[in-house]
């Protein structure tokens, strides 16, 4: 039973790749939406198959690495191979180089900061409020608490960064560790 | 003509996205470069001990009564005080049955015999340096930290990389190589990032959670004294016994493994059993034994003195119970056989091209922009390789007890980035080295006795070795004229 899952789970998930880049393949110049629908539902399907196959945790696991990993195949194989070109360089700026425009010190040194501390501060606060605030049991309060402590400080930096001005971050920064603060101070009350 | 399907981001969005990306990138991107080849390497950890030492992994199971008089041995031999006795039982990832001591000495290791008699085992001087530079670059306790950030970090690209992409799906399997290098390299960085992203996400955020869990325990103890929160993260094992000088009989760790392979609830292979203050009232035998079919690195036991056996729970717990004992397995991919092993390293190895691509996009955008940076290009150069120089060169202190694998390490990539920057083609003199390097590790560390995983290292170090040997040689061929 089990090959013939493992089996039947690499074949519909091959097809799944195969469908969304076949839907690539078209670009926009023809009805896609079947085929994209088709691909992610195959690659979902295939997942399920390898779950049940190799158990939920180890069969999920094997099948989306397996996905990725065949998907980085597909993509070797359709390599576009173009020649060298010599060209000289372009000496506009490029509008999407970060370097490229003018930086003023200060506001290098504050973004710094907001990222470095405030983007801090708010991910540690805001994940202190989930593992108190949960309701849940206070194992998985805390365990959620910590795998989504790198995402919300992760996502606060790149906005820090992002963001043109200053003013903005810092303070949506600050209003988000203040209220997680005032959460965890009211959870607190006897 | 059809509507694409992804929202269309307004460019000053994407613009800033960017900006915030490549900031962060250029910061952080040789740290994340070498926690991420190192990681892809530690991936085979237990295959590398095998590799490294032959004769640790030629020894079967031993038995039961074998077992417990290699215990016995230990605390007869050992010098003063004895901390803990571990004992290693033989696993589909490390065949051989063997046993660790701390005593006032400092840590021994040693292999059990068929008779119980205690084998000094050589060290895997390069896998433990391997394995500890992964974890905190050799730097203690900051360390976790620094590698912690890398986690955070990683994450806040991949969150800014996908918004500043707004082509992620509609190119999602275009790959230009040649003609424009900045084609090529942000083709390859971009679909490695996007068909990588959920290992991408797994491996920065478990990443991250080995450096910030106690700091985020400290904080949540400092906002809420006395909550229950922060102690739950401590209480995911068991808490040590009350410590008791007086003499007591050391337990029978056959008798515990017994109990593990008829326990209902999980009924398999005890792997890992430790005993703390062994030969004291206040001794405690613990065990870690295979859950099969799940991602957790084991279910966890004690064996208290005169009561019964204890379970932690990882296999049926709570959610987050479950979750701690998966955090392992779901950063290293240990839990899925050698072909999961093998799933990750190629995953990890694209996310290393991810690091090196991203460094070398913003150098070729500068080029074609008219601002080349040389001496930046040349460096990360000696970096991508150099990194790679220096951990081959690490592993040949398994064959020198004499070496240093920091030094070794440390060296390379400090005479890599100094080649790089005084000539003129360093990769090309990088690739060259890196070969000849992995093709000397091959041969130095061959032996008719190793074992299928070892072979299979020494198979992969001849295939590197010929890569770069191919990225050399296509490098020195001389071009033609325009």
């Amino acid at each position: 039973m089990e090959p013939t899952l493992w089996i039947a789970a690499a074949l519909i998930g091959a097809g799944g790749v195969l469908a969304l880049r076949q839907a690539w393949r078209k670009g926009s110049s023809g009805p896609r939406g079947v085929l994209i629908l088709g691909g992610w539902t195959a690659l979902a399907i295939a997942i399920a198959l390898a779950a049940r196959a190799g158990g939920f945790d180890v069969g999920a696991g094997i099948g989306v690495c397996a996905m990725m990993v065949f998907a980085y195949g597909v993509i070797t194989a359709g390599v576009q191979i173009r020649s060298a070109k010599r060209r000289s360089p372009k000496p506009a700026a490029d509008p999407l180089d970060a370097s490229a425009g003018p930086r003023r010190p200060w506001r290098v040194a504050g973004r710094t900061l907001i990222a470095a501390v405030l983007a801090a501060v708010a991910g540690f606060t805001t994940a202190a409020a989930i593992a108190i605030c949960l309701p849940a049991v206070p194992i998985t309060r805390a365990m959620t608490a910590i795998y989504l402590l790198p995402i919300l400080w992760g996502a606060a930096v790149a906005w820090a960064l992002a963001d043109d001005r200053l003013l903005r971050p810092t303070l949506a920064l600050t209003l988000v560790s203040l209220a997680s603060w005032g959460a965890i101070a009211l959870k607190s009350l006897p | 003509m059809t509507k694409p399907i992804w929202p269309k981001a307004p460019p000053g969005f994407v613009r800033a996205m960017l900006a915030s990306h490549s900031a962060l990138g250029l910061f952080i991107a040789a740290l994340c470069y070498l926690v991420c080849v190192t990681g892809t390497l530690a991936v085979f950890a237990a295959e590398l001990d095998q590799w490294e030492r032959p004769a640790s992994a030629v020894d079967a199971a031993v038995s039961g009564p074998a077992l417990d008089r290699g215990v016995v041995n230990a605390l007869v031999t050992a010098t003063g005080k004895v901390d803990s006795i571990l004992v290693s039982l033989p696993t589909a990832d490390s065949p051989a049955t063997s046993l660790t001591v701390t005593d006032a000495a400092g840590e021994r290791r040693y292999r059990i015999g068929q008779d119980g008699a205690l084998i000094p085992a050589k060290a895997a001087v390069f896998t433990r340096f391997l394995r500890e530079f992964h974890a905190n670059l050799h730097a203690g306790r900051m360390g976790y930290v620094i590698v912690g950030l890398a986690g955070v970090a990683m994450v806040s690209l991949t969150l800014s990389g996908l918004l500043a992409h707004p082509r992620i799906f509609r190119d999602a399997f275009t790959l230009r190589w040649g003609g424009s290098r900045r084609l090529q390299e942000a083709d390859l960085h971009n679909r490695l990032s996007v068909w990588g992203l959920p290992f991408n996400l797994i491996i920065s955020v478990t990443g991250a959670y080995f450096g910030f869990a106690g700091i985020l325990a400290m904080v949540i103890t400092g906002l809420q004294p006395g909550g229950d929160s922060a102690g739950a993260i401590r209480a995911t094992r068991f808490p040590p016994p009350k410590a008791d000088p007086r003499p007591a009989p050391v337990p029978s760790f056959a008798a515990a493994a017994a109990f593990i392979r008829t326990d209902a609830a999980v009924a398999d292979q005890a792997f890992t059993l430790a005993l703390r203050a062994p030969g004291t009232r206040g001794q405690s035998l613990t065990a870690y034994a295979h859950v099969e079919r799940r991602a957790l690195y084991g279910e966890l036991y004690q064996f208290p003195p005169g009561a019964p056996a204890q379970r932690m729970g990882y296999a049926d717990g709570p959610f987050g119970l479950q979750l701690y004992a998966a955090t392992y397995p779901l950063h290293f991919g240990s839990y899925g056989g050698l072909l999961l092993k093998s799933l990750y390293a190629i995953l990890g190895f694209g996310l290393s091209v991810v690091c090196a691509s991203g460094v070398s996009i913003w150098l070729v955008r500068r080029r074609d922009g008219g601002r080349p940076a040389p001496r930046i290009e040349r460096a990360w150069t000696g970096m991508v390789w150099g990194a790679l120089v220096g951990l081959g060169l690490s592993s040949f202190a398994g064959l020198n007890p004499a070496l240093s694998p920091g030094w070794l390490f440390w060296g390379g990539l400090l005479a890599s980035l100094t080649l790089a920057a005084i000539t003129a083609r360093p990769s090309l003199w990088l690739k060259g080295g890196l070969a000849a390097i992995l093709l000397a590790i091959a041969v130095g560390y061959w032996r008719p006795e190793l074992t299928p995983a070892a072979r299979t290292i020494e198979a992969l170090l001849v295939l590197g070795a010929a890569w770069a040997a191919y990225l050399f040689l296509r490098q020195a061929r001389p071009r033609e004229a325009p």
